[in-house]
Protein backbone atom coordinates (compact mmCIF):
# COMPACT_ATOMS: atom_id res chain seq x y z
CA UNK A 1 0.00 0.00 0.00
CA UNK A 2 3.18 2.16 1.06
CA UNK A 3 4.81 1.50 -2.44
CA UNK A 4 1.45 2.05 -4.18
CA UNK A 5 0.80 5.65 -2.38
CA UNK A 6 4.56 6.78 -3.30
CA UNK A 7 4.36 5.56 -6.60
CA UNK A 8 1.17 7.48 -7.72
CA UNK A 9 2.44 10.23 -5.54
CA UNK A 10 5.45 10.37 -7.24
CA UNK A 11 3.51 10.19 -10.63
CA UNK A 12 1.43 12.74 -10.30
CA UNK A 13 2.19 15.05 -6.90
CA UNK A 14 6.13 14.87 -7.62
CA UNK A 15 5.73 15.16 -10.85
CA UNK A 16 9.37 17.05 -12.39
CA UNK A 17 6.96 19.08 -14.60
CA UNK A 18 4.51 19.82 -11.73
CA UNK A 19 7.66 20.91 -9.55
CA UNK A 20 8.43 22.96 -12.32
CA UNK A 21 11.89 20.73 -12.82
CA UNK A 22 12.40 19.35 -16.34
CA UNK A 23 10.93 22.49 -18.43
CA UNK A 24 13.87 22.90 -20.17
CA UNK A 25 14.47 19.75 -22.11
CA UNK A 26 10.46 19.97 -22.82
CA UNK A 27 10.24 23.67 -24.20
CA UNK A 28 13.69 23.04 -25.91
CA UNK A 29 12.43 19.53 -27.24
CA UNK A 30 9.12 21.22 -28.53
CA UNK A 31 10.25 24.45 -30.65
CA UNK A 32 10.59 22.73 -33.53
CA UNK A 33 7.17 20.77 -33.44
CA UNK A 34 7.48 19.20 -36.69
CA UNK A 35 10.11 16.82 -35.45
CA UNK A 36 8.47 13.74 -35.31
CA UNK A 37 11.65 11.94 -35.16
CA UNK A 38 11.59 8.43 -33.98
CA UNK A 39 14.30 8.65 -31.98
CA UNK A 40 12.78 11.46 -29.60
CA UNK A 41 10.51 8.82 -28.39
CA UNK A 42 13.61 6.21 -27.90
CA UNK A 43 15.60 8.74 -26.17
CA UNK A 44 12.73 10.03 -23.81
CA UNK A 45 12.74 6.33 -22.38
CA UNK A 46 16.51 5.97 -22.25
CA UNK A 47 16.62 9.25 -20.31
CA UNK A 48 13.91 7.93 -17.83
CA UNK A 49 15.62 4.97 -17.56
CA UNK A 50 19.09 6.91 -16.90
CA UNK A 51 17.45 8.98 -14.20
CA UNK A 52 16.31 5.15 -12.81
CA UNK A 53 19.40 5.21 -12.17
CA UNK A 54 20.45 8.39 -11.07
CA UNK A 55 17.93 8.12 -7.98
CA UNK A 56 18.66 4.13 -7.42
CA UNK A 57 22.78 5.39 -7.29
CA UNK A 58 21.95 8.40 -4.81
CA UNK A 59 19.76 5.93 -2.34
CA UNK A 60 22.69 3.56 -2.00
CA UNK A 61 25.12 6.62 -1.83
CA UNK A 62 23.05 8.90 1.01
CA UNK A 63 22.78 5.70 2.98
CA UNK A 64 26.25 4.32 2.71
CA UNK A 65 28.05 7.99 3.59
CA UNK A 66 25.06 9.55 5.68
CA UNK A 67 27.78 10.29 8.42
CA UNK A 68 29.77 12.54 5.95
CA UNK A 69 28.40 16.32 5.55
CA UNK A 70 28.01 17.87 2.14
CA UNK A 71 28.76 14.33 0.45
CA UNK A 72 26.19 14.71 -1.90
CA UNK A 73 27.45 17.56 -3.99
CA UNK A 74 30.64 14.22 -4.67
CA UNK A 75 27.73 12.45 -5.28
CA UNK A 76 25.82 14.88 -7.64
CA UNK A 77 29.29 15.35 -10.00
CA UNK A 78 30.08 12.02 -9.86
CA UNK A 79 26.43 10.59 -10.64
CA UNK A 80 26.17 13.59 -13.00
CA UNK A 81 29.52 12.43 -14.49
CA UNK A 82 28.51 8.75 -15.25
CA UNK A 83 25.30 8.88 -16.25
CA UNK A 84 26.60 11.59 -18.86
CA UNK A 85 29.21 9.10 -20.29
CA UNK A 86 26.66 6.40 -20.44
CA UNK A 87 24.51 8.24 -22.34
CA UNK A 88 27.52 9.44 -24.60
CA UNK A 89 28.61 5.81 -25.28
CA UNK A 90 24.71 5.40 -25.94
CA UNK A 91 24.96 7.86 -28.68
CA UNK A 92 27.67 6.95 -30.33
CA UNK A 93 26.74 4.20 -32.72
CA UNK A 94 24.58 7.06 -34.68
CA UNK A 95 24.95 8.10 -37.49
CA UNK A 96 26.43 11.86 -38.35
CA UNK A 97 23.03 12.38 -39.80
CA UNK A 98 21.98 12.80 -36.64
CA UNK A 99 24.21 14.55 -35.19
CA UNK A 100 22.07 17.74 -34.17
CA UNK A 101 19.63 14.92 -32.23
CA UNK A 102 22.33 13.43 -30.28
CA UNK A 103 24.01 17.14 -29.33
CA UNK A 104 20.68 17.66 -27.80
CA UNK A 105 19.87 14.47 -26.45
CA UNK A 106 23.51 15.23 -24.01
CA UNK A 107 21.59 18.81 -23.43
CA UNK A 108 18.56 16.46 -22.00
CA UNK A 109 20.26 14.38 -19.97
CA UNK A 110 22.82 16.96 -18.58
CA UNK A 111 19.14 18.51 -17.46
CA UNK A 112 16.91 16.24 -16.52
CA UNK A 113 19.07 13.89 -14.92
CA UNK A 114 20.21 16.78 -12.46
CA UNK A 115 16.73 17.57 -12.04
CA UNK A 116 15.86 13.81 -11.02
CA UNK A 117 18.92 13.93 -8.25
CA UNK A 118 17.68 17.16 -6.94
CA UNK A 119 14.55 15.35 -6.44
CA UNK A 120 15.58 11.91 -5.23
CA UNK A 121 17.59 13.85 -2.50
CA UNK A 122 14.63 16.05 -1.17
CA UNK A 123 13.09 13.02 -1.22
CA UNK A 124 15.22 10.41 0.13
CA UNK A 125 17.10 12.27 2.73
CA UNK A 126 13.58 12.72 4.30
CA UNK A 127 13.70 10.74 7.86
CA UNK A 128 10.95 8.53 7.39
CA UNK A 129 11.85 7.48 3.80
CA UNK A 130 11.09 3.38 3.98
CA UNK A 131 12.34 1.33 1.14
CA UNK A 132 8.88 0.71 -0.68
CA UNK A 133 9.09 4.54 -0.75
CA UNK A 134 12.72 4.62 -2.85
CA UNK A 135 11.48 2.43 -4.66
CA UNK A 136 8.74 3.97 -6.06
CA UNK A 137 10.54 6.87 -6.40
CA UNK A 138 12.91 4.75 -8.53
CA UNK A 139 9.90 3.64 -10.83
CA UNK A 140 7.59 7.07 -10.43
CA UNK A 141 9.68 9.65 -11.16
CA UNK A 142 10.84 8.56 -14.38
CA UNK A 143 7.48 7.01 -15.71
CA UNK A 144 5.95 10.47 -14.44
CA UNK A 145 8.44 12.49 -16.69
CA UNK A 146 7.74 10.39 -19.51
CA UNK A 147 3.82 10.74 -18.95
CA UNK A 148 4.21 14.43 -18.88
CA UNK A 149 6.21 14.41 -21.63
CA UNK A 150 4.05 12.54 -23.72
CA UNK A 151 1.23 14.74 -23.12
CA UNK A 152 2.72 17.53 -23.89
CA UNK A 153 4.00 16.39 -27.34
CA UNK A 154 0.75 16.20 -29.60
CA UNK A 155 -0.09 19.31 -28.09
CA UNK A 156 2.66 21.54 -28.98
CA UNK A 157 2.20 19.32 -32.99
CA UNK A 158 -0.71 21.03 -32.85
CA UNK A 159 0.15 24.47 -31.95
CA UNK A 160 3.22 24.59 -34.38
CA UNK A 161 0.40 24.51 -37.49
CA UNK A 162 -2.12 26.70 -35.48
CA UNK A 163 -2.27 30.75 -36.35
CA UNK A 164 -1.19 31.94 -33.25
CA UNK A 165 0.44 35.64 -32.79
CA UNK A 166 4.08 35.75 -34.29
CA UNK A 167 5.13 37.13 -31.39
CA UNK A 168 4.40 34.36 -29.44
CA UNK A 169 4.77 31.18 -31.19
CA UNK A 170 7.71 28.87 -30.32
CA UNK A 171 8.69 29.22 -26.78
CA UNK A 172 6.04 31.47 -25.45
CA UNK A 173 3.39 29.71 -26.39
CA UNK A 174 4.77 26.15 -25.56
CA UNK A 175 5.68 27.76 -21.93
CA UNK A 176 2.27 28.94 -22.02
CA UNK A 177 1.09 25.23 -22.55
CA UNK A 178 3.27 23.63 -19.99
CA UNK A 179 1.96 26.40 -17.01
CA UNK A 180 -2.31 24.91 -18.22
CA UNK A 181 -0.32 21.29 -17.84
CA UNK A 182 0.64 22.26 -14.51
CA UNK A 183 -2.48 23.58 -13.76
CA UNK A 184 -3.87 20.36 -14.91
CA UNK A 185 -1.75 18.26 -13.13
CA UNK A 186 -2.05 20.06 -9.76
CA UNK A 187 -5.60 19.18 -9.91
CA UNK A 188 -4.62 15.57 -9.17
CA UNK A 189 -1.79 15.92 -6.72
CA UNK A 190 -3.18 14.29 -3.59
CA UNK B 1 35.43 47.68 -30.12
CA UNK B 2 32.38 47.20 -32.73
CA UNK B 3 32.82 43.42 -32.57
CA UNK B 4 32.53 43.58 -28.33
CA UNK B 5 29.56 45.90 -28.47
CA UNK B 6 27.61 43.54 -31.01
CA UNK B 7 28.72 40.44 -28.24
CA UNK B 8 27.51 42.48 -25.62
CA UNK B 9 24.41 43.41 -27.05
CA UNK B 10 23.36 39.94 -28.30
CA UNK B 11 24.22 38.34 -25.00
CA UNK B 12 22.35 40.91 -22.70
CA UNK B 13 19.34 41.21 -25.08
CA UNK B 14 18.97 39.66 -28.35
CA UNK B 15 20.50 36.17 -27.19
CA UNK B 16 19.10 36.92 -23.54
CA UNK B 17 19.23 33.34 -21.95
CA UNK B 18 16.01 33.37 -20.17
CA UNK B 19 13.82 35.64 -22.24
CA UNK B 20 15.27 34.87 -25.70
CA UNK B 21 17.07 31.39 -25.79
CA UNK B 22 14.73 29.84 -23.02
CA UNK B 23 17.74 28.84 -21.41
CA UNK B 24 17.46 27.97 -17.28
CA UNK B 25 13.56 28.11 -17.58
CA UNK B 26 13.77 25.61 -13.90
CA UNK B 27 15.49 29.02 -12.22
CA UNK B 28 13.18 31.18 -13.57
CA UNK B 29 10.58 29.14 -12.71
CA UNK B 30 11.72 28.20 -9.21
CA UNK B 31 13.78 30.64 -8.11
CA UNK B 32 11.58 33.97 -8.96
CA UNK B 33 9.19 33.77 -6.41
CA UNK B 34 10.87 36.71 -5.06
CA UNK B 35 12.74 39.49 -6.19
CA UNK B 36 15.69 38.43 -3.54
CA UNK B 37 15.68 35.25 -4.69
CA UNK B 38 16.07 36.44 -8.00
CA UNK B 39 18.96 38.79 -7.60
CA UNK B 40 21.13 37.04 -5.65
CA UNK B 41 20.72 33.41 -7.82
CA UNK B 42 21.37 35.26 -11.05
CA UNK B 43 24.45 37.13 -9.56
CA UNK B 44 25.80 33.31 -8.59
CA UNK B 45 24.38 31.92 -11.98
CA UNK B 46 26.49 34.44 -13.58
CA UNK B 47 29.55 34.12 -12.14
CA UNK B 48 29.31 30.51 -12.59
CA UNK B 49 28.93 31.22 -16.22
CA UNK B 50 31.79 33.47 -16.19
CA UNK B 51 34.31 31.44 -14.42
CA UNK B 52 33.13 28.34 -16.79
CA UNK B 53 33.06 30.12 -20.44
CA UNK B 54 36.48 31.94 -19.87
CA UNK B 55 38.32 28.62 -18.79
CA UNK B 56 36.86 26.88 -21.39
CA UNK B 57 38.19 29.29 -23.96
CA UNK B 58 41.45 29.40 -22.34
CA UNK B 59 41.62 26.04 -23.71
CA UNK B 60 39.29 25.61 -26.35
CA UNK B 61 41.88 24.29 -29.24
CA UNK B 62 42.48 21.11 -26.74
CA UNK B 63 39.14 20.49 -26.17
CA UNK B 64 36.22 18.71 -28.01
CA UNK B 65 32.46 19.86 -27.47
CA UNK B 66 31.14 16.91 -25.14
CA UNK B 67 34.32 17.29 -22.69
CA UNK B 68 34.10 21.15 -22.79
CA UNK B 69 30.11 20.27 -21.54
CA UNK B 70 31.27 18.24 -19.00
CA UNK B 71 33.77 20.72 -17.79
CA UNK B 72 31.68 23.54 -18.14
CA UNK B 73 29.36 21.70 -15.45
CA UNK B 74 31.79 20.59 -13.46
CA UNK B 75 33.02 24.38 -13.09
CA UNK B 76 29.56 25.58 -12.62
CA UNK B 77 29.17 22.94 -10.01
CA UNK B 78 32.34 23.80 -7.91
CA UNK B 79 31.07 27.77 -7.80
CA UNK B 80 27.91 27.19 -7.31
CA UNK B 81 28.96 24.97 -3.95
CA UNK B 82 30.86 27.88 -2.78
CA UNK B 83 28.29 30.38 -3.06
CA UNK B 84 25.93 28.12 -1.67
CA UNK B 85 27.96 27.70 1.37
CA UNK B 86 28.71 31.24 1.63
CA UNK B 87 25.03 31.93 1.40
CA UNK B 88 24.35 29.18 4.30
CA UNK B 89 26.68 30.99 6.65
CA UNK B 90 25.84 34.48 5.60
CA UNK B 91 22.13 34.16 4.74
CA UNK B 92 20.41 31.40 6.29
CA UNK B 93 16.99 32.51 5.85
CA UNK B 94 17.01 32.28 2.06
CA UNK B 95 15.19 29.30 0.45
CA UNK B 96 13.43 29.01 -2.71
CA UNK B 97 9.57 28.12 -3.36
CA UNK B 98 8.39 25.02 -1.64
CA UNK B 99 11.58 23.66 -0.71
CA UNK B 100 13.44 24.01 2.98
CA UNK B 101 16.75 23.28 1.92
CA UNK B 102 18.02 25.88 -0.12
CA UNK B 103 21.66 24.54 -0.57
CA UNK B 104 20.65 21.24 -2.39
CA UNK B 105 17.86 23.16 -5.00
CA UNK B 106 20.73 25.69 -5.80
CA UNK B 107 23.47 23.60 -6.19
CA UNK B 108 21.70 21.09 -8.67
CA UNK B 109 19.99 24.16 -10.66
CA UNK B 110 22.80 25.66 -11.68
CA UNK B 111 24.80 22.95 -13.26
CA UNK B 112 22.24 22.84 -15.96
CA UNK B 113 22.16 26.53 -16.68
CA UNK B 114 25.60 26.45 -17.29
CA UNK B 115 26.01 23.41 -19.36
CA UNK B 116 22.70 24.41 -21.33
CA UNK B 117 23.97 27.51 -22.84
CA UNK B 118 27.34 26.30 -23.32
CA UNK B 119 25.44 23.50 -25.48
CA UNK B 120 23.58 26.47 -27.12
CA UNK B 121 27.13 28.12 -27.62
CA UNK B 122 28.82 25.97 -28.93
CA UNK B 123 26.30 24.72 -31.21
CA UNK B 124 26.35 28.18 -32.28
CA UNK B 125 29.90 27.68 -33.05
CA UNK B 126 31.05 30.64 -30.20
CA UNK B 127 32.16 29.04 -27.33
CA UNK B 128 35.22 26.88 -28.73
CA UNK B 129 35.65 29.67 -30.82
CA UNK B 130 36.22 32.63 -29.11
CA UNK B 131 39.14 33.80 -27.79
CA UNK B 132 39.10 34.68 -23.73
CA UNK B 133 38.30 38.46 -24.21
CA UNK B 134 35.53 37.64 -26.31
CA UNK B 135 34.33 34.88 -23.94
CA UNK B 136 34.55 36.95 -20.50
CA UNK B 137 32.56 39.74 -22.58
CA UNK B 138 30.46 37.21 -23.98
CA UNK B 139 29.97 35.92 -20.32
CA UNK B 140 29.21 38.84 -18.90
CA UNK B 141 26.57 40.22 -21.02
CA UNK B 142 24.49 37.01 -20.91
CA UNK B 143 24.85 36.67 -16.78
CA UNK B 144 23.56 40.23 -16.53
CA UNK B 145 20.82 39.73 -18.90
CA UNK B 146 19.98 36.71 -16.99
CA UNK B 147 19.88 38.76 -14.28
CA UNK B 148 18.13 40.97 -15.82
CA UNK B 149 15.50 38.49 -16.96
CA UNK B 150 15.16 37.19 -13.20
CA UNK B 151 14.74 40.37 -11.37
CA UNK B 152 11.68 41.16 -14.07
CA UNK B 153 9.80 37.93 -13.52
CA UNK B 154 10.58 38.18 -9.85
CA UNK B 155 9.12 41.62 -9.28
CA UNK B 156 6.09 40.75 -11.29
CA UNK B 157 5.74 37.26 -9.41
CA UNK B 158 6.45 38.97 -6.14
CA UNK B 159 3.65 42.13 -6.08
CA UNK B 160 0.96 39.60 -8.17
CA UNK B 161 1.71 36.91 -5.29
CA UNK B 162 1.38 38.93 -2.39
CA UNK B 163 0.51 42.18 -3.27
CA UNK B 164 4.17 43.74 -1.26
CA UNK B 165 7.91 44.50 -2.44
CA UNK B 166 10.34 42.65 0.51
CA UNK B 167 13.88 44.02 0.22
CA UNK B 168 16.07 42.21 1.92
CA UNK B 169 19.67 43.99 3.72
CA UNK B 170 20.73 41.64 5.61
CA UNK B 171 19.93 38.35 7.55
CA UNK B 172 17.89 40.54 10.16
CA UNK B 173 17.13 43.69 8.36
CA UNK B 174 14.32 43.99 6.10
CA UNK B 175 12.13 46.60 4.03
CA UNK B 176 9.16 46.64 2.60
CA UNK B 177 6.59 48.34 -0.14
CA UNK B 178 3.25 47.35 0.54
CA UNK B 179 1.21 48.21 -3.09
CA UNK B 180 -2.03 47.09 -2.40
CA UNK B 181 -3.73 44.11 -0.38
CA UNK B 182 -5.55 42.31 -3.57
CA UNK B 183 -2.90 39.34 -3.84
CA UNK B 184 -2.99 35.98 -6.19
CA UNK B 185 -0.73 33.61 -4.29
CA UNK B 186 -0.58 30.97 -7.55
CA UNK B 187 2.06 33.09 -8.66
CA UNK B 188 4.01 32.12 -5.59
CA UNK B 189 3.97 28.50 -7.70
CA UNK B 190 5.61 26.93 -10.53
CA UNK B 191 2.70 27.89 -12.49
CA UNK B 192 3.37 31.64 -11.59
CA UNK B 193 6.59 31.08 -12.97
CA UNK B 194 6.12 29.58 -16.20
CA UNK B 195 3.36 32.19 -17.04
CA UNK B 196 5.08 35.51 -16.71
CA UNK B 197 8.49 33.74 -18.30
CA UNK B 198 5.99 33.13 -21.22
CA UNK B 199 4.46 36.97 -21.24
CA UNK B 200 7.88 37.82 -20.93
CA UNK B 201 9.31 35.91 -23.59
CA UNK B 202 6.48 36.81 -26.29
CA UNK B 203 7.10 40.31 -25.29
CA UNK B 204 10.80 40.70 -26.27
CA UNK B 205 9.82 37.99 -29.29
CA UNK B 206 7.52 40.73 -30.51
CA UNK B 207 10.49 43.55 -29.80
CA UNK B 208 12.65 41.74 -32.05
CA UNK B 209 10.52 40.88 -34.66
CA UNK B 210 9.31 44.55 -34.84
CA UNK B 211 12.84 45.84 -34.68
CA UNK B 212 13.51 43.37 -37.62
CA UNK B 213 11.26 44.51 -39.27
CA UNK B 214 12.34 48.09 -39.28
CA UNK B 215 16.27 47.28 -40.01
CA UNK B 216 14.57 45.17 -42.82
CA UNK B 217 12.74 48.71 -44.42
CA UNK B 218 16.04 50.94 -43.79
CA UNK B 219 17.61 48.11 -45.74
CA UNK B 220 15.12 48.22 -48.29
CA UNK B 221 15.14 52.46 -48.48
CA UNK B 222 18.99 52.56 -49.43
Amino acid sequence: MEFLTGFLTSLFAHNLLLMGKGVNAIVSLSVDGKKSHKYVLVYYFLTALILGFAAYGLSFAEKVFSDIKYFYILILVGVLVFISLIFYAITIPMKKAHQALKDECIGIILSTATFAVALAILTLTQEQASLPLILANIIGLPLGYVFSILVFRPITERIAISNAPKGFKGGPLILITSCLIVLAFSALSF
Amino acid sequence: MKKLGRIFADGFYFKNPGLGLFIGLTLSVLATSTLFNAVVIGIITAIALVISEFFISIFRKHLDYFVAALIAGLLAAGTSTVASLLLAAYYPTIGLAGYSDFTNTLLINIIPFTSCSFIYLSKAKHALNMNPGEALVDSIASGLGFIFALALIGVIREILASGELVFTFSNNVQGYVHLWDFCLPIFGQPFGGLLVTALLAGLHQCIDNRLAENRVKVIVKE
